[in-house]
């Protein structure tokens, strides 16, 4: 694939969030040694996701054409906090926080239809996202998240977009949360302007049930200190822009030289997060895409306004197997939250809304799983702790 | 079944990362960790005293860690405490006298801000705990 402007600014974005990360790691025995700046990690994560194939209708003369389905889709992101501000009452006992982070996103779906050559839609996104906790119970969320679709390296096919999500959550006590808000996404194959609702019951570093509406639903058991279990159901899906190279005649149209292709699979599966550390976690899932659904949409016959596209052609394909995984890898030391639920809640909303709008969740790996005992510790470890008094 | 290099190449780097990562794993954050949850079981907060003492507690001790590493950045066994001169021994003691003093500063100034957000009681709960988190560690230590 020719390299064009997207990925120039991908890398060159990459390269500066790397190099910035190399300064952190250099050893000087003269300097004072700072607190940590914010309460996130540095992220770079890594997705790969693949849907079984499945046979098309053979009534339907574009299906008929289009033959099989399936989809490969890859995934590299990060997002790191570029403000951190702690703010105090006037008895320094509560410390609201206002957290801000850039996010970045690479995603190519290769579209395989059988009776056509396949198609790799690529998808970059450049955005910010915002966190204001109120060190009591509260904390708002604002993602920009806007993004360019192009298939392959036909530049006329070139789409911009702007996905976005705007939330209220309420830590009520750590074991129980709700959140209420709106999201304007593309995750259903279409463009929609949605109400988020979600609830949790559970603390977020033990066993929890969570409803997150239209993001899915999860069932999450610990296993040990290093595992994560979880039952799920969610949506993944988007809205591309594709080459009409092989002049699919949608509908009436057939002057369009570029295409809207929306997709969504619901997926109803096992997830496996193992996280040796709190600066690297992977995820393995399996199960079963249901409702899936692939739809066309003319370009010159939608209508630019918010409301939702029209579709030509519409095709709801069968049940079939998926896998998924994927590497989260974080950088640098953050500042404590241990027990913190309201952060907890943050870092979950962080995790959980991935920047790009394309419904991967990286996993709750920077929140610990609370040890039950302790087994083995190094005399070096404690030296901070122990005092010679202690002793005796 | 064809092996791919690619799968094979990226199989290796995943273990190697996995490796790493258990190897790099901070010690600081494992005390810690172990510690929250030691204190947590012990002293009985409600879910609005946990909500409030958990972000208090742990800059009181991102705080101390800072203040440690400095020092320790300075003087640690590598340098093995071997001064060349009278003047870098003197140095010496007085940075550690100066550590010990913000550290006390540091917790008289949390330990006022723990009162208006718990009862004396949980506060000074608190403190026993962390007393208690130490004996067990030594207990441990012994026994390994």
């Amino acid at each position: 694939m020719k390299p064009n402007k997207q990925h120039i600014i991908f890398l060159i974005s990459f390269v500066l969030f790397a190099t910035k990360l190399s300064a952190f790691n250099t050893s000087d025995s003269t300097k004072k040694v700072k607190m940590p700046k914010h309460y996130f990690n540095k992220t770079l994560y890594i997705d790969y996701y693949s849907t079984g194939k499945k046979e098309l209708d053979t009534v339907n003369q574009i299906s008929k054409l289009l033959g099989a389905y399936h989809v490969n889709q890859f995934s590299i992101g990060y997002n790191f906090p570029i403000v951190t501000r702690d703010i105090y009452n006037k008895d320094s006992t509560k410390i609201s926080t206002l957290n801000l982070l850039l996010t970045g996103n690479y995603t190519s779906l290769k579209l395989n239809l059988e009776g056509i050559t396949p198609h790799h839609l690529n998808k970059f996104s450049f955005g910010c996202r915002g966190f204001y906790s109120n060190g009591k119970k509260s904390i708002f969320f604002v993602e920009l998240s806007p993004f360019v679709t192009q298939d392959g390296s036909y530049e006329y096919t070139k789409t911009y977009r702007l996905a976005s999500t705007v939330l209220y959550n309420f830590t009520a006590t750590p074991s129980f949360s709700f959140r209420v808000g709106y999201t304007r996404s593309f995750l259903w194959g279409n463009r929609y302007q949605l109400p988020y609702v979600g609830i949790r019951v559970g603390r977020l570093d033990k066993t929890n049930f969570s409803v997150q509406f239209p993001r899915g639903m999860t069932l999450c058991i610990p296993i040990g200190k290093h595992v994560r279990t979880s039952l799920y159901t969610k949506p993944q899906g988007g809205l591309y822009t594709f080459a009409n190279t092989d002049s699919l005649k949608i509908g009436n149209v057939n002057e369009n030289d570029k295409l809207y292709f929306g997709r969504y699979e619901f997926l109803s599966g096992m997830r496996l997060d193992i996280q040796p550390s709190e600066f690297f976690n992977f995820y393995l899932s399996t199960g079963f895409t249901t409702r899936n659904k692939i739809q066309f949409y003319s370009t010159t016959l939608v209508k630019d306004n918010n409301s939702t596209y029209t579709n030509y052609y519409s095709e709801k394909i069968g049940a079939s197997i998926f896998a998924n995984f994927g590497l989260v890898f974080r950088f640098g030391k953050t500042k404590s939250t241990y027990n913190n639920s309201l952060m907890y809640d943050a870092k979950d909303i962080n995790n959980s809304i991935d920047p790009g709008d394309n419904g991967l969740n990286k996993g709750n790996g920077d929140i610990p799983i609370p040890a039950k005992n302790i087994q083995k510790v190094n005399p070096d470890e404690i030296l901070d702790l122990i005092e010679t008094q202690d002793l005796y | 079944m064809k092996l791919n290099f690619k799968y094979i190449l990226f199989a290796l780097v995943l273990m190697l990362t996995i490796n790493t990562s258990f190897a790099q794993a901070d010690k600081k954050d494992k005390i810690d960790a172990l510690r929250a949850a030691f204190i947590s079981k012990k002293v009985n907060f409600t879910a609005s005293e946990s909500q409030a003492f958990w972000p208090l507690y742990n800059e009181m001790n991102d705080k101390l860690e800072a203040g440690r590493k400095t020092f320790r950045l300075q003087y640690n066994a590598k340098t093995n405490y071997d001064f060349a001169t009278d003047k870098e021994a003197e140095a010496y003691l007085a940075a550690e006298l100066n550590l010990k003093q913000k550290e006390f500063e540091l917790y008289r100034e949390y330990y006022e801000k723990f009162k208006k957000i718990l009862p004396v009681k949980k506060v000074s709960a608190v403190r026993r705990a962390e007393d208690d988190f130490k004996k067990e560690l030594i207990k441990i230590v012994k026994e390994n």
